[in-house]
């Protein structure tokens, strides 16, 4: 057992701060603040992600063959980590590089390879995930959008909720239902959001402006090319898909920086001597701490190829949890710094931990898992 | 990084599972609030598995592990003390080890057992052998055996100071987290199979949501508190008190709900929860208590 950085971890580690600190411009900050999901952020990720391409640290975890640097399961990881702690300027694009990409590459037909795959590891290609229904969030098994048959394609009618990146996206993942109930039926199909008969409304949220859309397919008509894998059985796939996301994104990462950067003003401004302000800030980093520490612990089981387990949901209520503490540290002592703005990453991350406990499944379902998975609890 | 045990250490822990297993009858409860398991101290310490901390293959990670495995049962014996500050920071003090921070006239746990006592204090860290006639009894109101020093200053001036007092300190936090997080992973489990077997309004408790979650909730803290203490051995002394602090942080919320949810039971002497839950409840304050630590561990990480 042992905790320490492999010499090339700490290398590639290295490589990821380099590029932030050189190619992150002066105005960073600013663009930051509208937070990952944001319109400022996605455009941003265009450029970004194509310096990222060049440098060779867009999918250095992807294989060579497919642009990759066959990089490890801890340096797709440390990537994570870093570009998280910085604000994620990939903005949507970190989806591509995690489980849009890896799952064309093995599902997809060499067609749909070749005409999504290039644009990925360019770093120009702007994806959302058209899962989440109006009755369909949680349960996503219940989702309602229609795929039927016509001709050589299909027509999709129905609607998706909570989309992220929707308004500048140039594709999206859809998940619609050809037949069947629950998990049975569902098809993954991957089209163009400039396909006549689909229609984007932004949705104002807390979480910054132009992250949560509402999307309506009326008679969209798509080839039957469009669709990834089996008809009717893209619910394993999907399962396959997100593994990878079950840890979720580096949260923590980022709740350390911000809590680092709210030490610094508290420092500055005197009140860093209050032994309660001390306390609190070290029961908010040990909450972060714990989180990596967990996560470390599932990327480990990762990387000796264990399969996925209930532990990742486990980790996901720890990491909720450390960007609450975070969250609240900076409600109890620096209520003023939102008013100005003056901290940075402070908003990004206060709008970001509201959501970590709901986006890419609740905090509660993650708790049933455990109960059942983990502890083996007996089911209802 | 690699966080999968080493062979040394699984054949080390299968070792200590087989002493747990052999001498798992007399820990039956015995109606009494406070209890020591004298066969079972004495069996792991002759089997030498308290000693693997000291020893470069094994290091204070196995230390841990092992102080973990041996507190979820729900025997209590002196172990994080003898298995991770006495291989390091004084292995010719003889054990049980009582470790006493502070004010040497309080009561302290495992005095009544205890061979030596280390002293932690601000200025340092000494330890000192006791004789039987050394303490004087205390009612052991938190499942560990307690005594106060009959002679506190004589106690004091006749111990031997640690080399590497740093090095107690680290080991002592490190220890509290070994203890708490494996303490709280007993009761845990005790109460899982508790609520899995237990029916009310036809059937078991364990389905009802608000338990599972809530049992959920206290499995994470559990488990990063579990993690932070390994990941904390071979570490620094912050990262000992991040350990400390999060395993007595996390007691309260688990204390509560595993005594929720074994009902009546759970008060009983007859059911051995209070052998974990009271155990917690004084490691709570151990060495200062969490907000101690979470105070320190910032003023250190943000100087
Ligand atoms: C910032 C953000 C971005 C998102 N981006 C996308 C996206 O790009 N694409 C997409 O498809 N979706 C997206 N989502 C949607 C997300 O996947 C859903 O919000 C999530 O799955 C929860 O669904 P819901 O919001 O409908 O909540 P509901 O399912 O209505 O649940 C509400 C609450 O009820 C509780 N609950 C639900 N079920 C249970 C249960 N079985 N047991 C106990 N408690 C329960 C939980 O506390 C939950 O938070 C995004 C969400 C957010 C917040």
């Amino acid at each position: 057992m042992n905790f320490e950085w492999t010499e090339r971890d700490k290398a590639f580690r290295a490589e990821v701060v380099d590029f932030l600190a050189r190619e992150l411009p002066p105005d960073w900050a600013a663009i930051a603040r509208h937070g990952p999901g944001s319109k400022e952020q996605t455009e941003f990720s265009l450029g970004f992600c194509a310096k990222l391409a060049a440098a060779g640290l867009l999918v250095p975890h992807w294989p060579q063959e497919h642009g990759g640097r066959g990089g490890s399961v801890w340096e797709h990881f440390i990537l994570g980590e870093e570009m998280w702690a910085a604000g994620e300027p990939r903005g949507p694009q970190y989806m591509n590089v995690n489980w849009i990409g890896p799952t064309i590459l093995r599902f997809g037909t060499p067609e749909q390879r070749e005409r999504y795959v290039p644009d990925i590891t360019a770093g120009c290609a702007i994806w959302c995930q058209g899962f989440s229904e109006p009755s369909a969030g949680s349960d996503l098994a219940s989702l309602r959008t229609r795929a039927e048959r016509d001709g050589d394609g299909f027509i999709i009618n129905g609607s998706k909720v909570w989309t992220s990146y929707a308004g500048l996206a140039d594709h999206c993942f859809l998940l619609a239902r050809t037949s069947g109930q629950r998990k049975d039926g569902i098809c993954i199909f991957l089209l163009s959001m400039a396909t006549p008969g689909i229609t984007v409304r932004p949705i104002p949220s807390l979480v910054g402006n132009g992250d949560l859309h509402e999307v309506f397919f009326q008679d969209v008509r798509i080839p039957a090319s469009a669709m990834l894998g089996e008809e009717g059985k893209a619910w394993s796939l999907i399962t396959y898909a997100l593994a990878n996301e079950r840890v979720g994104i580096a949260r923590y990462a980022l709740s350390a920086r911000a809590l680092a950067a709210m030490v610094e003003r508290l420092k500055a401004d005197g009140s860093w001597r209050d032994d309660i302000v001390r306390h609190r800030a070290g029961q908010a980093l040990a909450a972060c701490e714990a989180a990596r520490v967990l996560v470390y612990r599932v990327v480990d089981q990762r990387a000796r190829g264990l399969p996925p387990n209930a532990e990742s949901s486990l980790t996901r209520v720890a990491v909720a949890a450390a960007d609450h503490a975070v969250a609240n540290f900076a409600l109890d002592f620096l209520p003023d710094a939102f008013a100005d703005d003056s901290i940075h990453l402070l908003k990004p991350h206060h709008e970001r931990a509201i959501a970590a406990g709901i986006a890419s499944g609740a905090t509660e379902i993650q708790l049933g898992i455990v109960a059942t998975d983990h502890l083996d609890l007996p089911r209802s | 990084m690699l966080l999968d045990q080493t062979e040394d250490q699984a054949a080390l822990l299968s070792t200590v599972s087989a002493i747990l297993a052999r001498a798992s009858g007399p820990w039956a409860p015995d109606g009494e609030r406070s209890s020591f398991a004298a066969e079972l101290d004495a069996a792991l310490e002759a089997s030498g598995v308290l000693d693997a901390a000291g020893f470069d293959a094994f290091g204070p990670a196995t230390g841990v592990l092992v102080v973990q495995d041996v507190c979820r049962t729900p025997a209590v014996v002196e172990v994080a003390a003898s298995a991770l500050i006495r291989p390091l920071a004084c292995p010719d003090a003889p054990r049980p080890l009582a470790v006493l921070h502070g004010d040497a006239t309080r009561a302290c746990r495992f005095l009544p057992v205890a061979r030596a006592v280390l002293f932690l204090s601000e200025a340092g860290a000494s330890w000192c052998p006791l004789e039987p006639g050394d303490v004087i009894p205390v009612e052991g109101y938190f499942a560990y055996p307690a005594c106060r020093l009959r002679a506190p200053q004589a106690c004091l001036a006749r111990a031997t100071p640690c080399a590497d007092p740093a090095l107690a300190w680290r080991l002592a936090l490190l220890a509290v987290a070994a203890e708490t997080s494996g303490v709280l992973q007993g009761g845990l489990e005790s109460v899982v199979a508790h609520v899995s077997d237990r029916r009310q309004f036809g059937r078991p408790l364990g389905t009802f949501q608000a338990l599972q979650h809530r049992l959920a909730a206290c499995s994470t803290k559990i488990a990063a508190a579990r993690w932070l203490a390994l990941k904390a051995a071979a570490g620094t002394v912050s990262e000992a008190r991040m350990a400390a602090g999060y395993a007595q942080d996390a007691v309260e919320a688990v204390a509560y709900d595993l005594h929720q949810f074994m009902g009546a039971m759970g008060l009983t002497l007859e059911h051995p929860l209070h052998r974990w839950t009271y155990r917690a409840k004084l490691l709570r304050s151990d060495l200062g208590g969490a907000a101690r630590h979470y105070r320190d561990l910032a003023a250190a990480e943000w100087p």
